[in-house]
């Protein structure tokens, strides 16, 4: 197997279509391109096929990096903008329907170390695809609203919306399998 | 303990943030497989252009040396003539005139055609008073149909050795080679003159006619072909689902994407590498077009728009006025345009481009070209042909839409002496 020992000329071997360097960024990068491309999809299936078109478009583009900044957040911006695309050009199915709020009940230490990372990844693939899409973007990659409708090409509303749809269901989801018994709604939105 | 406003985030954030797992080895064969694929790809674009550009610099520089397109003739051999009635060609690939003042040829000018020719050769007795056009014999040697020869009705002298000429009989022998070279002698019965070698004289001073004629389609080696086609498409495989479509509410609705009738333009540059088969090359404009429509009548269009390079040969299988060639080629297409329009309660809105098209992609063509000579120089063509796109227009591993086209072809083609 092989390894990124010097990540400069690696990229640059890689530009000029190095087939060793190639398979080197991939050894070295593919795992943690994988954790985002299954955060942006449903499953680990859709997750391969991302993870494939993004690593194409990494290649392709790689002449394009002007190592100005980090070369794996150049990658995950690829990965997710890949995966933004699918949904994009699938534009998939995601329910509407009356949404509950719940009464935020802080957790304890040991109940969120108790909840392990592969659980989480599960909520969030069982999120509609838009809500996944939005909450990924914000909450975890850092994105602003106006961003995302840019990115997403939605309107600003539809993203805060679509956000705070996702936290309702992931909030309930955490409360469900994580011994929260008893939840109480405090409103209920369209 | 979480307790801010955004503490799903955080959680969310704080663990899958980092979150890493070893992708299937399948995902990175896929991936090699496809950049072999497209290392290949590249190849053949490559090479491609390579055959375009030198095509398009052969036809660019014949034009800027050769203008007027008109050959140089050589004087290369000389011959006597030696018999009254009879011209024995030297050459397998002859073309000859003779100048003949004999009464008798004059008097019975169809016995000019009756001269024994040898294989690719094209003989003429042509009388003071006379000027007659004579071929090879079509049933003997059905290929010299090509290298005929006209002379316009004068009693100029042929040449200007041949003006020198006063005895009863002169011959001019011009001899065409598979080449197109021309070389001229003269010859003058009992006293034989002969022409020196590799001079360079023009059509006019070798038969001392301004006229000279030629109609030697072998010569009309580069043409330019402007095409018009009408293309229809295999439709796509997959359906999509568009939200926007739905008017009553925002599920989506699943749309069946159908190819409308596109079309396709261009300007091809010809060149005749051998009696039958010639090779093109040059800029085409290609809209192609589809639409889908949900059960609200609200539609989807989509427009795409590429510029490609050709390059075609045809070989001839039929050549009369009325020609039949078959043609096969290779295209490389470049994605230049692309819009997608909704229209929702026939309020149309424009949704940006239509993601993850190819930039770059390539198609085989096969066709076969009817066509027919209006004038000399001018052929109106119909060429109905087949274009398999050879990669997938999606750039998306899930959409393989490798497209079928039928496209009818109706072009206009200038032929350059």
């Amino acid at each position: 197997m092989l390894f990124v020992t010097n990540l400069e000329e690696t990229i640059r071997k890689c530009a000029s279509g190095d087939r060793k360097a190639q398979a080197a960024i991939y050894n070295h990068f593919s795992s943690k391109m994988y954790g985002v491309c299954l955060r942006y999809s449903k499953d680990a299936g859709e997750a391969e096929d991302n993870l494939h078109d993004g690593f194409i478009r990494v290649f392709t583009k790689i002449s394009q990096f002007g190592f100005k900044g980090s070369f794996e957040g150049w990658m995950r911006r690829i990965m997710a903008n890949t995966s933004l695309e699918k949904f994009r050009k699938n534009n998939q199915l995601y329910p509407v329907e009356d949404m509950l709020i719940f009464e935020s009940i802080p957790y304890s230490e040991e109940t969120l170390s108790a909840i392990s990372a592969e659980d989480l990844m599960k909520m969030v693939q069982e999120l509609p695809p838009r809500y996944r899409m939005v909450f990924n973007l914000f909450a975890i990659e850092g994105y602003s609203h106006q961003e995302i409708a840019k990115l997403m090409e939605i309107n600003e509303g539809t993203s805060k919306s679509n956000l705070s749809r996702a936290r309702v269901i992931l909030q309930k989801k955490v409360m469900e399998n994580f011994g929260i018994e008893e939840i109480r709604v405090i409103k209920t939105v369209c | 303990m979480l307790s801010e406003k955004n503490e799903i985030d955080q959680l969310f954030s704080r663990k899958l943030g980092q979150f890493d797992e070893t992708p299937p080895a399948s995902v990175w064969d896929g991936i090699n497989k496809r950049l072999i694929y497209r290392s290949r790809l590249r190849s053949g674009l490559k090479a491609g252009s390579i055959a375009a550009t030198i095509v398009l610099a052969a036809l660019a520089g014949w034009w800027v040396n050769n203008p007027s397109g008109k050959p140089d003739i050589r004087v290369k051999q000389a011959a006597v003539q030696t018999d009254k009635n009879t011209i024995k060609e030297q050459s397998t690939n002859n073309l000859q005139l003779s100048v003949n003042d004999d009464k008798s040829a004059s008097e019975n000018p169809s016995k000019v055609n009756k001269i024994q020719t040898s294989n690719r050769s094209l003989q003429a007795f042509i009388t003071a008073n006379t000027p007659v056009i004579a071929g090879d014999d079509p049933v003997t040697n059905p290929d010299s149909r090509d290298q005929f020869v006209t002379l316009p009705d004068t009693k100029k002298p042929l040449n200007s050795q041949s003006a020198q000429a006063d005895s009863a009989k002169t011959t001019l022998r011009i001899l065409v080679t598979e080449n197109n070279d021309y070389a001229a002698s003269s010859v003058t019965e009992g006293k034989p003159t002969v022409s020196s070698t590799s001079k360079m004289i023009s059509p006019d001073e070798a038969t001392g006619v301004p006229a000279f004629h030629r109609n030697l389609k072998r010569n009309k080696r580069w043409s330019l072909k402007a095409e018009f086609a009408p293309v229809l498409s295999n439709r796509p495989q997959n359906n999509v689902q568009i939200s926007e479509l739905n008017s009553s509410d925002s599920r989506s609705s699943n749309v069946k994407i159908n190819s409308e009738n596109s079309y396709s333009a261009g300007i091809l540059a010809g060149f005749k590498v051998s009696k039958r088969i010639s090779v093109r090359s040059g800029v085409a404009y290609r809209n192609l077009r589809q639409s889908g429509q949900n059960n609200d009548d609200n539609y989807l269009k989509r427009q795409f728009e590429y510029a490609e390079v050709p390059v075609q040969a045809s070989c001839k299988l039929a050549e009369s006025r009325l020609g039949v060639s078959i043609t096969g080629g290779f295209s490389a297409a470049y994605l230049i345009g692309n819009r997608e329009v909704i229209s929702v309660n026939d309020e149309q809105t424009s949704r940006g481009k239509t993601a993850g098209m190819q930039s770059l992609t390539y198609s085989g063509l096969l066709g076969l070209e009817i066509g027919y000579d209006i004038t000399k120089h001018l052929t109106i063509t119909v060429e109905p042909r087949l274009r398999h796109d050879l990669n997938s227009l999606s750039a998306f591993n899930s959409v393989n839409y490798k497209a079928d086209h039928l496209e009818i072809a109706t072009g206009l083609t200038y032929c350059f002496d």
